[in-house]
């Protein structure tokens, strides 16, 4: 599976201010889990994520990707909030001393869908979005460097790691290391989470060194090389947004829309 | 024949063609060299002999197997594959269990399995650091780590890829020394390399890869002594080669040898060889 963050691929949203699909990835983020409704997560999925995904042309991308990452915590989830939710509630079905609860599924549901919204939002903004450009973009609005470098770093670390372990798996495999089945893939572990760790820590390490050799650590307000374009459209495009997320907050304190 | 490979196309998810139709076939205990410029395919090819990557058409067998059918785990058992990179591989606390992780894979016997760490780690020459940590090493020991924990998998073909990339001189030697012990051993060794010295020395057949095509498959001589221009291949002619041109040699030398052998016939038919230019 093919997990580089970003896809080569060109259209309007790929084109679009990083900081405006930054926007649109946290206000989908926020809006999902401030409004109660447990179909309210799938709407916006549907009606804000998905169109924008399709005119991304990110599509056979995007939804592997997606579904390889959400799945486990979607199943997890359900497993969790099904049979051991919390409150009294009406159950649907008993596996041994187990009760599956009706409410717990509910909820599971609800949760897995905020989680698919959300991973849908960054995923977009991953996988049409220059991490550079994304970093410019921050710095000349005036955010500092090194609070920049953390977001930008902490949105590309998943694809990056899943990488670096693809690498590493291939090489452990290539010395006859089985990784089918499960007792495989527990064998698995030691050899892969080892290499994995402490090549990301030196990594890290060395591109501090390297990042400060030239002269990131400076206090002097730095200067871009390219300008990332905005719009008029896009600022107000932005506005917007915040205002939407800033409702839904409001709506879910004040307790209406539940 | 160990390998066939059979109208070769291997296609990336983004459209890249990076091989676009390479055949080639690899007898028992040949040493070839795999070289072009960058962007030209060769670890691409190599990862297919490992079934790390996937054909997208045509066949490649190993053992008279298709590799296809088998997984990267069970294709260990006949192809020793040494990345670029050793610190994909390194976890275990010293180099002795790291070297000992294949042959523990494969099911070797205990006796079998320390008799081959012994060897791995005394041709490689890393008898004295058995009880380190590989991650306290530098990178060039931590390149031989690698290479030692492939040899002890005792596979009868084994791929390096960029085998003398950040390599001190003293590791090349002995990488020179250990590939002729393991030619006379009767191992088929394949090598991804941009080192055209190393290729001289050390290999009898070159196969050039570009633009996903093989664009040259003969002896390495012949390669090297112009039946190919290497400077339109991005390579630099072996330093014998050249010594031999400022010399004003007629007959290419290719090796330290034939260099040696060529010196001796000036010197016995008295002809001097011309003063080299400044």
């Amino acid at each position: 599976m093919d997990i580089s963050p970003r896809s080569a691929d060109d259209s309007p949203v790929h084109r679009l201010n990083p900081l405006t699909k930054l926007v649109f990835a946290v206000t989908v983020t926020v809006s999902a889990f401030a409004l109660t409704m447990t179909w309210w997560p799938l709407l916006l999925f549907c009606t804000a994520v998905l169109p924008m995904v399709i005119a991304s042309g990110t599509l056979r991308k995007f939804f592997p990707v997606l579904l390889a990452l959400w799945v486990p915590i979607a199943l997890t989830v359900y497993l969790i909030q099904g049979f051991f939710y919390p409150e009294t509630s009406r159950v649907v079905a008993e596996i041994g001393p187990l009760e599956l609860k009706y409410e717990g599924l509910v909820f599971a549901t609800q949760t897995a869908l905020r989680i698919m919204v959300l991973m849908g939002g960054f995923f977009l903004l991953l996988l049409t979005t220059h991490p550079g450009a994304l970093m410019s973009a921050m710095t000349q609005r005036g955010m500092s460097p090194k609070t920049v470098y953390v977001v930008s770093a902490a949105l590309q670390i998943a694809p990056a790691l899943a990488g670096r372990a693809q690498g590493i798996l291939h090489a452990q495999q290539a010395r006859g290391l089985p990784v089918k089945g499960l007792r495989g893939r527990i064998r698995a572990l030691v050899p892969m989470a080892g290499p994995l760790i402490l090549g990301a820590l030196t990594d890290v390490g060395d591109r501090a060194v390297a990042m400060e050799t030239r002269g990131f650590g400076t206090s002097r307000r730095p200067t871009f090389l390219t300008e990332v374009s905005d719009t008029s459209a896009q600022r107000v495009a932005r506005t917007v947004m915040g205002l939407c997320a800033l409702t839904a907050v409001v709506a879910n304190v004040l307790g209406v829309l539940r | 024949m160990v390998l066939r490979i059979d109208s070769l196309v291997h296609r990336y998810p983004n459209g890249t063609t990076a091989l676009a139709n390479v055949s080639l076939t690899v007898e028992a205990g040949e040493r070839v060299a795999v070289v072009g410029p960058n962007g030209a395919g060769k670890s691409t090819l190599a990862r297919h002999l490992i079934g790390i990557a996937r054909p997208t058409s045509g066949t490649v067998e190993v053992n008279g197997r298709d590799a296809a059918e088998l997984g990267i785990a069970d294709l260990a058992r006949s192809v020793g594959f040494v990345f670029q990179n050793p610190d994909n591989q390194l976890h275990a606390a010293t180099v002795a269990r790291e070297v000992g992780f294949g042959p523990r894979n494969l099911g070797f016997s205990a006796d079998r399995r320390t008799a081959l760490t012994e060897w791995a780690l005394r041709v490689t020459g890393l008898t004295g650091e058995t009880d380190s940590h590989p991650r306290h090493l530098s990178f060039s020991e931590r390149k031989r780590v690698a290479l030692a924990s492939v040899l002890a998998m005792d596979t009868p073909i084994i791929v390096l890829d960029e085998p003398t990339t950040g390599q001190d001189h003293r590791s090349v030697a002995l990488l020179e020394e250990l590939l002729g012990d393991l030619h006379k051993r009767g191992k088929t060794i394949i090598a991804i390399t941009h080192d055209t010295d190393f290729c001289a020395e050390n290999f009898d057949r070159v196969v050039v890869l570009a633009e996903g095509y093989v664009r040259w498959d003969g002896p390495v001589e012949r390669w090297l002594e112009g039946a190919e221009d290497p400077s339109e291949s991005a390579f630099e002619q072996p330093q014998m080669t050249r010594l031999g041109q400022r010399l004003g040699w007629r007959t290419p030398v290719v090796t330290l040898d034939s260099f040696l052998d060529q010196l001796t016939d000036h010197a016995e038919t008295g002809v001097c060889p011309r003063r080299p230019a400044p």
